[in-house]
């Protein structure tokens, strides 16, 4: 319906009611809407994390304080953090300002596959919520975010379970967002516009959603494990059956090291793309910038052992993730040099975006200095785990990146309201949160070398200079807390008011300041020139004499909204409740398995939720796939011969393969120090390589319905698809046959290999179920005759992933069956 | 309209300087109040040779630190103070970058990065190998407590010498610590002796901590481990090669006084292998150890030199405040000291694996009994390693604070 509205929704949107407003972002597809979801909650977030961090301060603000006690100071802490990192931090750059700014960077309308973004925004919303409803289910989870193991399986803890299918809720979301991104970047840019010429905020979010596919899998992995040791006592950690405790470290650290620079690259970004505005100059070393960024994302997948050098790994491992660390000085100092360099020369507007930027600079070099003090092993013995650690990540977050978000709110609000902020109000705020973070973490160094635990709800008095540095750390929150009240007024301010913004009311170069300000649902009623010299276009043109072309509004189309994708999402939701608080069968750890009756009523209650979520879920997963994505029919163009489904679905597999590629490394690493030894009797490889037949079949008969589809054999290609189905379900049927043989034969919970089996065959299994599912939708589509010639629905994304699933179980027959 | 707004020429000016007098005062003001410290902690402490090491490898690493911090700051302040819009009026050259100045900007912290890399190969290979002549001490830690045991004397009793909460180490030796733990993750840090190791159950570590001051050091647990993580404490107490082999030999031949028939000591003996099933009251022989008793525990810390040692509940309370705490201790532990694994003997719940229980009820009268033979677990005179043993970083009173006898 959009592409008849959306000449008017701009004009008419000022008086709706609440409810049409949350209905629009419900069904919504357009990227600016979702990414202003992002950043709304993002702040949201913030606020929330931001109130617990000025807790945890009153609590130590003097020794011996019982604000927050024990446990409860453990679920604040913890509260804090994971709200931070994965509600705040990573969500607000990556995508926040990449939703929003991306497609208009690039000077296109949407991003590849915008109901999948939709679905992906309310997926982040509502793992939020899912975390959130821990509070009155036993309360949040008091593991700290890094929910090491086994304190994360302690009988004691609560909400660990909600916690681990939130974070993979949260990474499913993620996961699909940056697979979008990438996709919109390889397929979708403005014509002429080659990767060397995308502005460096682009690449930022390209770089960063490559870091996100790659390394994911690890916090997935670690959570998986650890929910599935909660809920059905399936471990590959517990060293009471010859598991390692410190695997889980490694998968934990393998996704949260580089999470760092998840929370970094696309804030880099946006620095340069003030630098550059602000000083009326081009990027000092564009190249050398993207080069960086590459670079950064190399180095920082190989530097995760730093967070864990206080285990006492073999000394070479030690060494080599070591200089891997102070690696990273490298390129992330070329950054900062360049940012440098930009503004070098320039006629500098001083306005609050250039403030956080120089703010930033100077804050980064300090948080980047301690941060290579730490890549000195011996050192690193001393102030791990220490305060140390913590005013040096909160330099580089909270006064590092989080300062650049402010920034870039500050230099893009003009585009996304069409008003200006306060600049006053702007100052009180920067200069708050300055003063406020020196004070409150630059003591916090000292306390580290004074010997103070992070983590700590208490202290003693009278170990030298503690309480004072405490007191002054606690007082500097204080102040940051008034920050925060002056960011909120003046963001509540700069959403009232007459909309005085030009489309360029900085002098930007790069294509968002063509789009008027708020960009209209289409976002350009021009086309560009079709060359691009450098990555700043608006300036070359204005060189050249080249100038837009207009485009009448009513000739562009846009996806039409729908509500299940939201829907879709919100299944989720209910089913993440019901397996967090629920289960199909009343498993504790410490209680074991009892009889369902005996279980509590809440916990009755989330597994009716559960059980009731999954037709909920495929319903609306169906009546999502049976709705076009555009009412009319329209022409695509990619850069690619890829549609967009299938360069989405070959960015999203990579993070399937580091799934399994970070969870068998665990099982081959168990196997080889022979801690993950076979029971004697173990399924049969008969049954496998039947198994494996089938298999493989599949994946021919579903190439050759693909085939059939593209010369329009339809009646072939509806069968193709049907005997895949009918072949995945063959395979399944033998799969849980030969899982209840094995099950039945030990005790999974006292075997490491059979614990290994279930976990991971089992998740192969789980693959098996989602790509079938991926393939009924194109079967379902083509029954309801929405497939032909222009509609491929999602044929090509749900084929590949087949062959990935089944290119998985060769492995899995190789590492379980036949080894 | 903003965007014609000079940001710097309101707001900021008043609002810095106040709160610049704001900071100055109240850290001021926290100086003259909190200085009466009794323990200094720091790994700055040059007596150890572990902390000397790290200090001659950070020599370079902070002089480079302080030349990039002052350097790098430099020319960001000085580029933003001459080219600010207010001060430069000419129209910017629109250039793109500087390849030579590139170069220079690469190579310059790859040498930094190969220079500290070497410093931190070099100091790993002093520190990291166990020196043949090292004392081996085993540290076990549990929610949340320590276990240290020295597997090298056996005693004369059955098992081997073990105190929990205070280590005894001797001086002008390196120490070479195992250590595991036996439920979650921990981490053993005394920062005036040397680095952490992390405990990990199933698995064992071995590193070298040590000093050359004979002394009372503080440690913690510095990994997050449940409720009572802060709680978590430990004492290192160093003493001289010759009084550190005294005590390890009087401990082996230490068996546990047998009370004396009819005395406080005698009952509380009764209660502390028996309990009192009556009243639910579970015995604390269950759980600890007394070396030379029956009483073989594993579950809670070794009290065999108990009445030797001035800290309770792991650290949480030192000298004169371990003594006034030792009752309400024995009845509600988990009610003083959040999360704490020992049953409460007031008959207060707790809560084991998720599940709450009531504790069993002991009287006052028992638990004073139960009290009284706890402080009789002495060591010989010459064994108390308490005795002249200074507060490292106190203001020079030599262990004025009491104890738990």
């Amino acid at each position: 319906m959009t592409v008849q509205h959306a000449p008017q929704t701009t004009t008419t949107s000022a008086r709706r009611g609440a409810w049409e407003v949350i209905k629009d972002y419900m069904m919504t597809t357009d990227h600016k809407k979702i990414g202003l979801l992002y950043i709304f909650v993002s702040l949201l977030a913030f606020a929330i994390g931001g109130l617990m961090a000025v807790g945890i301060r009153l609590q130590l603000a003097l020794p011996d304080q019982t604000l927050l006690v024990g446990n409860t100071y453990n679920e604040v802490l913890t509260g804090h953090a994971a709200i931070m990192i994965f509600f705040f931090l990573i969500p607000i750059g990556l995508f926040g300002f990449g939703n929003y700014f991306l497609p208009l960077q690039l000077g296109v309308r949407d991003v590849a596959l915008p109901r999948l973004n939709n679905f992906a925004v309310w997926l982040f919303i509502f793992s939020l919520i899912l975390i959130l409803t821990g509070l009155w289910n036993g309360g949040l989870p008091g593991v700290g975010w890094t929910f090491y193991y086994p304190l994360s399986v302690d009988g004691n803890q609560t909400g660990v379970s909600v916690f681990m299918v939130a974070l993979i809720l949260n990474g499913l979301g993620s996961l699909l967002g940056s697979a979008n991104f990438a996709a919109t970047i390889v397929n979708l840019r403005a014509p002429g516009m080659s990767l060397w010429k995308m502005p460096i905020f682009v690449w930022s979010i390209f770089a960063t959603s490559i870091l996100q596919l790659v390394s994911l899998s690890g916090l997935t992995a670690a959570s998986l494990a650890t929910y599935l040791e909660l809920k059905l006592g399936l471990s590959m950690f517990n060293p009471g059956i010859g598991g390692t405790p410190i695997l889980f470290t490694q998968f934990f650290w393998f996704y949260s090291h580089p999470a760092v620079y998840v929370m970094l690259l696309p804030y880099l970004g946006i620095a340069a793309e003030v630098a550059s505005t602000m000083a009326r100059k081009p990027l000092f070393g564009y190249r050398v910038m993207v080069y960086s960024l590459l670079g950064i994302v190399l180095v920082s997948l190989l530097v995760w052992v730093h967070h864990i050098f206080a285990v006492g790994l073999p000394e070479g491992w030690q060494i080599a993730f070591a200089i891997a660390t102070l690696i990273v000085a490298v390129p992330t100092g070329v950054k900062i040099f360049n940012l440098i360099g930009t503004l070098w020369g320039g006629r500098i507007i001083m306005k609050t975006p250039t403030y956080w930027l120089v703010g930033f600079i100077f804050n980064f070099l300090i948080g980047g200095i301690t941060g290579v003090s730490l890549g000195m092993i011996p050192f690193d013995y001393q102030v791990t785990n220490s305060y140390y650690i913590v005013a040096h990540f909160h330099n580089v977050m909270m006064f590092g990146t989080a300062f650049l978000a402010m920034g870039g709110l500050y230099y893009w609000w003009p585009k996304m309201t069409g008003r200006f902020l306060s600049e006053r109000l702007g100052m009180w705020h920067f200069w708050l949160f300055m003063v406020g973070s020196w004070m409150t973490f630059l003591p916090q160094y000292i306390l580290g070398l004074l010997g103070m635990p992070r983590r700590y709800y208490t202290y003693p008095a009278g170990n030298f200079a503690w309480t004072e540095l405490n007191f002054i750390s606690t007082m500097g929150a204080l102040i940051l807390l008034a920050g925060g009240i002056v960011m909120v007024i003046n963001f509540y301010q700069g959403l009232r008011g007459p909309k005085t913004a030009s489309n360029n009311p900085w002098g930007g170069y790069t294509l968002e300041w063509t789009a008027s300000s708020p960009p209209a649902a289409y976002n350009f009623a021009h086309e560009f020139p079709r060359t691009f010299p450098t990555e700043r276009p608006l300036y070359d043109w204005e060189k050249s004499g080249q100038t837009l072309t207009p485009v009448d509004p009513k000739s562009i189309h846009l996806p039409q909204d729908t509500i299940w994708p939201f829907m879709t999402a919100l299944s989720l939701l209910f089913m993440g409740y019901g397996l967090s608080f629920g289960w199909f069968t009343n498993y504790t750890p410490a209680g074991g398995l009892r009889a369902f009756s005996e279980a509590g009523l809440s916990f009755q209650i989330a597994t009716v939720i559960l059980y009731l979520s999954i037709p909920f879920f495929f319903y609306s997963l169906f009546k999502w796939a049976g709705t076009r994505e555009y009412a009319v029919p329209v022409e695509h163009h990619h850069l690619t011969k890829y549609d967009n489904g299938f360069m989405g679905m070959a960015w999203f597999i990579i993070s399937e393969v580091g799934l399994f590629g970070v969870l068998i490394a665990g099982y081959v690493y168990l196997r080889l120090i022979g801690a993950a030894e076979p029971p004697a009797l173990r399924p049969n490889i008969w049954l496998a390589a039947l198994n494996t037949l089938i298999l493989v079949t599949s994946s021919f008969v579903i190439h050759k319905a693909e085939q059939d589809h593209h010369k329009g054999r339809y009646t072939w290609f509806r069968l193709g698809l049907l005997i895949t189905l009918i072949l995945g379900a063959v395979f399944m049927v033998f799969q849980v046959y030969e899982f209840v043989l094995f099950g039945v034969e030990s005790d999974w919970k006292q075997n490491l290999w059979q614990a290994c089996f279930f976990i991971i065959v089992g998740l192969h299994g789980l693959h098996i179920l989602i790509g079938g599912t991926g393939i009924a939708l194109p079967y379902y589509q083509a029954l309801t005759g929405k497939m032909d010639k222009y509609n491929h629905g999602s044929l090509t994304a749900a084929s590949l992933y087949w062959h990935l699933v089944d290119v998985v179980w060769l492995l899995i027959v190789a590492i379980f069956y036949a080894w | 309209m903003n965007t014609n707004q000079s940001g710097r020429a309101r707001g900021p000016g008043g609002g810095r300087a106040l709160f610049v007098r704001g900071i100055l005062l109240t850290a001021g003001a926290a100086l003259l109040t909190g200085c009466q410290s009794n323990q200094f902690i720091t790994l700055g402490d040059m007596a150890s040779a572990y902390n000397r090491e790290i200090f001659w490898m950070s020599v370079w690493a902070i002089a480079f630190s302080i030349i990039i911090f002052v350097g790098v700051s430099y020319a960001l302040f000085a580029t933003v103070r001459r080219f600010r819009e207010e001060n430069n009026s000419a129209e910017p050259a629109q250039f793109h970058g500087n390849n030579r100045l590139e170069v220079v900007l690469v190579a310059v912290p790859v040498l930094i990065v190969i220079v500290l890399s070497v410093l931190t190969v070099r100091s790993m290979a002093r520190l990291n190998p166990t020196p043949e002549n090292a004392t081996v001490v085993s540290a076990l830690s549990r929610q949340f407590w320590w276990n240290f045991s020295y597997p090298s004397a056996t005693a004369a009793a059955g098992g081997v010498v073990t105190n929990g909460n205070e280590m005894v180490m001797p001086t002008r030796n390196p120490v070479a610590v195992t250590i595991t733990s036996g439920d979650v993750m921990h981490a053993f840090w005394a920062p005036n002796l040397g680095g952490q190791r992390n405990a990990t159950p199933g698995t064992e570590k071995t590193w070298q901590i040590d000093t050359d001051r004979p002394g009372v050091y503080q440690g913690n647990c510095s990994l997050l481990c449940g409720a009572s993580h802060a709680n978590m404490r430990f004492k290192v107490i160093a003493l001289e090669p010759e009084r550190y082999n005294t005590f390890l030999r009087v401990a082996a031949e230490y068996r546990a006084p047998t009370p004396a028939p009819g005395s406080a000591e005698e009952r509380g003996y009764q209660l502390f292998m028996q309990g009192k099933p009556s009243t639910g009251a579970l015995a604390c022989a269950a759980c600890h150890r007394v070396q030379g008793t029956p009483a073989n525990g594993a579950a809670g810390p070794d009290l065999s030199f108990f009445g030797t040692r001035r800290t309770l509940g792991a650290g949480m309370w030192e000298g004169a405040e371990a003594e006034r705490m030792l009752i309400p201790w024995l009845a509600n532990s988990p009610g003083v000291k959040p999360g704490s694994l020992m049953p409460p003997y007031n008959g207060a719940t707790y809560k084991v694996n998720g599940q709450v229980q009531k504790g069993g009820v002991l009287t006052e009268q028992e638990l004073s009994d139960i009290a009284a033979y706890l402080r009789s677990l002495r060591l010989p005179e010459e064994a108390d390693y308490w005795r002249d043993s200074p507060v490292i970083g106190s203001a020079g009173d030599a262990a004025p604070r009491g104890g738990t006898q």
